[in-house]
């Protein structure tokens, strides 16, 4: 090739590169809208879409403002066009880590709703999703006590504390995944506003409107919605999503408290926590043999005795009476759920992939009421 | 070093490369839906027969490759045997191009037309196809150093969320699905027959280095799929362009945003050099009609871009295509040709050894 016809042929290369990329849109950060958290509403028949928005101050300015929106349409994609018009910036998810689905979505349309979102390639598969008693929008719009972001806040105390035994963390990959398995269930983290400065106990369940300065709020994220297929089941409180999480082996730390046998305080922390599962195809019963190992953290008795914690060990009773309780969390939370036709903990899925077409031939279609669970927990002290 | 030759540890990088990319783009999704769990067995078994196919080229290269077999044949004979493969080269980089137009219009840039996109990859992959052996070798050399990059940012900042048990049962159904689901996308395999027509360097040192590159080509494919699985359950089949999905690591941070753009920078040069080896292929038979190898393969470049654009138009043609009947041809003559050329590279041998003798 003469020299020619290679610069020749370069040139046009390097046009056509110009001429066709130019065609991608490229948008500056100051035209993005970068969004962080997302929250999706049913208003009639419509859907009301909320994001929080990043916006950077300047693209020499790395500091950045936050403002919530709203827009109305009868998708999703489609409210958030309207977002792009009104914020006359491009809507961007790629920094999407938080989708907050209100109670009137995960009613009927949980997984529905989600599918685009799901497909929507510029989402992270790993954003979280949880849902709302109230309206998701007021979520949103709390002004929460420790970060000037609402989503931020939410984001980092589920990720962190996640899986931290009374608080459960659910991905949209994870959500796709459970509503593949057999039973198409699944559950998400409620988020609940509680406002700090308000005397105690006082859970505010639509958030604050407007956010008063005065209000300051924290979330409490203990309680789960359990959902099956695309439908709201039944609502678990701490203790349930406790015995979720012990069951699906995702603690891997977390506090237990207990009243001693002398009316103490008594505060344990999991180091460590195994799970061993046994599936017996005849008797149609699941064994779960729960080993923690685990720290005696802080013992307060009330009787003014001098107790040095490295000196105290916990009675036999005490032992049982925790045991006991991380027994009872697993169970009742599978009663509740077998009560509700929900196989919260993929028992089908279990018993298939141990014994295969075997387990499917005795497998009935309401399968999950012939299932039996007993749970044991072995305590072991650092 | 002319421009078809490669050095051993070049070649072997390319068996390293050339199975992971298309294999671990949409063929994850598409042979768990046709297999379910057991996509990750169906795989182990196909990668195990494709390097049948690699044993045989590799044998090819060893005892004089395409040069001696030139030599040995009449012209005519020779151009006969290899211009089928120009159909093979056709359709296999047609489908392969669609699943990168696919990955980067659906992935990275959902609003980007597909035809700009066509164009723009089927310039960088004609580029390197026209360099010749050395650039492909080259650009197989740097980019191996992102698989330790991925491994490193996946240790650093990703996190390990698999359940192991979703891999199971294995052969639940019997092996009737693994086998129909290998039939049906039997056109992702055998991907080796472009390095007939590069010739391997001559060193005193004799090192391992194809066997290595044959064994960890395997396990880096089936372990993906394991992963793949463990990552996905039952969902699996609707995720398309897994090693990108999965190069994301579960990682759940605005402050470091995704960590996945190691994994797709790899998977994107890696499929323009499995691309640019079928095109520089097809420009090596095309010469053997008086073509020169350049204006071949942009003769090949400008084919397939077309068929593309007014044919297939998306993936869903690309696949389509992929599963119809023209796959056991497409596979046949992929499977067929190395064979006769080992063979008659062996019978005519024996003939010239006999010529010798009776001289």
């Amino acid at each position: 090739m003469s020299r020619k016809t290679k610069w020749g042929a370069m040139a046009i290369a390097i046009i056509a590169f110009i001429l066709l990329g130019s065609a991608i849109e490229s948008t500056t950060l100051t035209n993005r809208a970068l969004v962080v958290g997302l929250a999706i509403d049913k208003i009639g028949e419509e859907l009301e879409v909320t994001a929080q928005i990043l916006v950077a101050k300047s693209d020499r300015d790395p500091s950045s403002n936050n403002t919530v929106i709203s827009a109305k349409g009868t998708s999703i994609s489609g409210a958030l066009n309207v977002v792009s018009q009104q914020t006359s910036m491009l809507v961007a998810l790629s920094h999407c880590n938080l989708i907050i689905l209100s109670r009137e979505i995960i009613e009927e349309n949980a997984y529905n709703i989600l599918d685009y979102l799901i497909r929507n390639s510029y989402l992270s598969e790993n954003a979280l999703i949880v849902t709302s008693e109230g309206k998701a929008k007021d979520i949103l719009n709390t002004k929460v006590a420790f970060s000037e972001m609402t989503s931020f806040y939410a984001q980092r105390t589920i990720t962190s504390y996640g899986n931290y035994k009374g608080i459960s963390k659910k991905t949209v990959k994870d959500f796709l995944v459970n509503f593949h398995t057999h039973g198409k269930s699944n559950w998400l983290t409620i988020i609940k506003p509680i406002d700090i400065k308000a005397p105690p106990d006082t859970t505010v369940a639509s958030g604050a409107e407007g956010g008063k300065e005065e209000q300051q709020f924290i979330f409490d994220l203990t309680s789960s919605a359990i959902i099956k297929g695309n439908k709201y089941v039944v609502t678990t409180d701490e203790e349930g999503t406790s015995g979720i999480n012990f069951f699906r082996n995702t603690i891997d730390r977390g506090a237990i408290s207990l009243i001693g046998d002398n009316k103490e305080s008594i505060e344990l922390y999991i180091i460590k926590k195994n799970n061993k599962t046994k599936y017996d195809l005849d008797t149609k019963k699941v064994i779960i043999e729960i080993d923690m190992l685990v720290v005696l953290k802080e013992v307060i008795d009330f009787r003014g005795l001098d107790m040095p914690i490295d000196k105290v060990e916990l009675t036999d009773t005490e032992k049982a009476r925790i045991q006991d309780k991380v027994k009872k969390e697993i169970e009742d939370v599978f009663l509740l759920a077998q009560e509700n036709d929900v196989d919260i903990f993929d028992l089908y899925g279990a018993f298939y992939r141990r014994y295969g077409k075997k387990w499917k031939t005795v497998a009935k279609e309401d399968y999950l009421n012939d299932i039996t669970l007993e749970a044991t927990c072995k305590i072991r002290f650092k | 070093m002319n421009d078809k030759t490669l050095y051993k540890r070049q070649v072997a990088l390319l068996i390293f490369f050339i199975p992971l990319v298309f294999k671990l783009s949409i063929l994850p999704a598409l042979l768990a839906n046709a297999m379910s769990n057991d996509a990750w067995v169906g795989i182990l078994f196909i990668v195990v027969v494709e390097f049948i196919q690699l044993a045989v080229i590799v044998q090819i290269l060893n005892i004089g490759g395409l040069k001696a077999l030139k030599e040995k044949l009449p012209k005519p004979v020779y151009i006969a045997i290899l211009t089928p493969l120009l159909f093979v080269f056709a359709v296999k980089s047609l489908i392969f191009l669609s699943e990168m137009i696919n990955y980067v219009t659906s992935y990275l840039f959902y609003n980007a037309p597909s035809s700009n996109i066509c164009v723009i990859l089927l310039i960088a992959i004609s580029y390197v196809a026209v360099k010749g052996a050395r650039a492909i070798g080259r650009l197989g050399e740097i980019m191996i150093w992102l698989v330790p990059t991925i491994i490193l940012v996946g240790f650093g900042f990703g996190k390990v969320e698999l359940q192991v048990e979703y891999i199971f049962p294995i052969f639940a159904e019997g092996v009737a699905p693994i086998f129909t689901g290998i039939d049906k996308h039997i056109l992702w395999m055998f991907d080796f027959s472009p390095l007939l027509f590069f010739t391997l360097s001559e060193t005193k040192k004799k090192r391992p280095y194809i066997l290595i590159a044959s064994i960890l080509s395997i396990l880096a494919v089936v372990g993906t799929y394991a992963v793949f699985m463990m990552n996905y359950g039952d969902a699996a089949h609707l995720i398309d362009c897994a090693f990108a999905r999965l190069a994301a690591f579960n990682v759940v941070s605005t402050e470091i945003g995704s960590i996945d753009w190691p994994g797709i920078m790899l998977w994107l040069m890696m499929g323009v050099i499995t691309l640019a080896t079928k095109f520089f292929a097809s420009g090596e038979i095309l010469q053997e009609y008086k073509i020169k190898n350049s204006y071949g393969i942009i003769a090949m470049a400008v084919i397939i871009g077309g068929v593309y654009l007014l044919l297939i138009t998306n993936i869903e043609g690309a696949i389509n295509l992929a599963t119809s009947y023209i796959r056991y041809i497409v596979i046949g003559l992929e499977i067929v040709i190395p064979f006769l050329i080992l063979i008659l590279l062996y019978v005519l041998k024996g003939a010239k050894k006999l010529n010798v003798k009776k001289n």
